[in-house]
C-alpha cells in the first residue's frame, strides 16, 4: 500500500466505514508508516468536526444545562464528602 | 475586554474538575452537538437527554482526552457521534426510524445543503465555507458520506441500504472524503 492509499483508508477509518478485513490492513499500514500515519490520522479526524460544524446549531432548552450543572455539582459534593486516594 | 479561553484551556480546566469550564464548553458547543444528535436520532426530548449524558461523560472522563490525538472538538464530536449511533441502534423504534431514514435519504443531499448554508449561524463565514465544500460534492457522494457519518453505516451496510454495488460505494466515499479534505487545506488550524 502506498501512502495515498493509506490516506484514503484513514479518512474512511475515522468515519468508522471500514469493514473488519480492511481495518486489519489499515492497522498494519498504520504501524508501517509510523509517525507519518499518526499525523495523517490527526488531520483526518478533523473531518468529524467539519461535519458537525456544517450543521445549523439547535439550541437545547435551558433546563438541560441546569440539570447537567446540578449533576456536576452533586458529583463534586460527593467527591468532597469522601475524598479517596488520587 | 472579553477573555476567551481556547478549547484546549477549557479541557485542561475540566480535567481539573472546574465546573465553570464545563459550563463554558457547554455554551460553546451544545447547539452544534444537539444538531448532530438530532440528525442521528430525530427525537427532540431524547436528544436533550443524550446531550446531558454526553457532557456528563465528558466531565467524568475528561482525562481520557489527549491533545496528541487532535483538537478537543474532534474528540467531543466523536464521542457524541458514537453515543448517538448507539442510542439509535438500541431504540425500540429503530424500525420506524429506518422508514423515516429511507424518506430522508431520498432528500438528503438537498437537506444537508439547506442545513449548512445559513447566514444566522455562529461563525457564519466558516460554516458557509464548509457548506460550500460539501455542497460541491455530487449528491451520490454526499449521500454515501451522510449515511456513513450520521447513521454509522459501514460500506457494506450502505451498499445494502442503497442497493448500489459495494465497489461504487467505496469509490464514492473515497472521492467525496478526499475532496472535502482537499477543500479544508486552507483551514488547517480551525478544527
Amino acid at each position: 500500500m502506498n501512502f495515498e492509499e493509506f490516506e484514503n483508508m484513514a479518512r474512511m477509518a475515522v468515519l468508522g466505514a471500514l469493514e473488519p478485513d480492511e481495518l486489519r490492513v489499515f492497522e498494519e499500514a498504520r504501524a508501517f508508516f509510523g509517525e507519518r500515519a499518526e499525523d495523517c490520522l490527526r488531520e483526518c479526524r478533523k473531518l468529524n468536526s467539519v461535519f458537525a460544524l456544517s450543521l445549523r446549531p439547535q439550541r437545547p432548552p435551558d433546563e438541560t444545562k441546569a440539570r447537567l450543572m446540578a449533576l456536576v455539582e452533586a458529583s463534586l459534593r460527593r467527591k468532597e464528602a469522601s475524598p479517596g486516594p488520587e | 475586554m472579553e477573555n476567551v479561553c481556547s478549547d484546549e484551556e477549557l479541557m485542561g480546566r475540566i480535567q481539573e474538575q472546574d465546573p465553570e469550564a464545563l459550563s463554558e464548553l457547554y455554551d460553546r458547543y451544545s447547539g452544534v452537538l444537539k444538531a448532530m444528535i438530532m440528525r442521528i436520532i430525530h427525537n427532540d426530548a431524547e436528544a436533550d437527554d443524550l446531550l446531558q449524558e454526553i457532557y456528563m461523560e465528558l466531565w467524568k472522563h475528561a482525562r481520557n482526552y489527549s491533545p496528541e490525538k487532535g483538537k478537543p472538538l474532534g474528540w467531543i464530536v466523536t464521542l457524541t457521534r458514537r453515543r448517538s449511533i448507539d442510542r439509535l441502534r438500541k431504540r425500540q423504534s429503530y424500525m420506524r426510524a429506518e422508514e423515516r431514514l429511507q424518506q430522508q435519504t431520498e432528500q438528503q443531499p438537498e437537506a444537508w445543503i439547506h442545513n449548512t448554508v445559513d447566514a444566522d449561524i455562529e461563525s457564519a463565514d466558516l460554516r458557509q465555507m464548509l457548506g460550500r465544500i460539501i455542497a460541491l460534492l455530487p449528491p451520490a457522494q454526499q449521500q454515501a458520506i451522510d449515511l456513513a457519518f450520521f447513521k454509522g453505516m459501514s460500506q457494506r451496510e450502505i451498499a445494502a441500504f442503497t442497493q448500489i454495488p459495494l465497489g461504487t460505494i467505496k469509490t464514492r466515499l473515497e472521492l467525496g472524503l478526499k475532496k472535502i479534505a482537499d477543500g479544508l487545506k486552507g483551514f488547517k488550524d480551525e478544527f
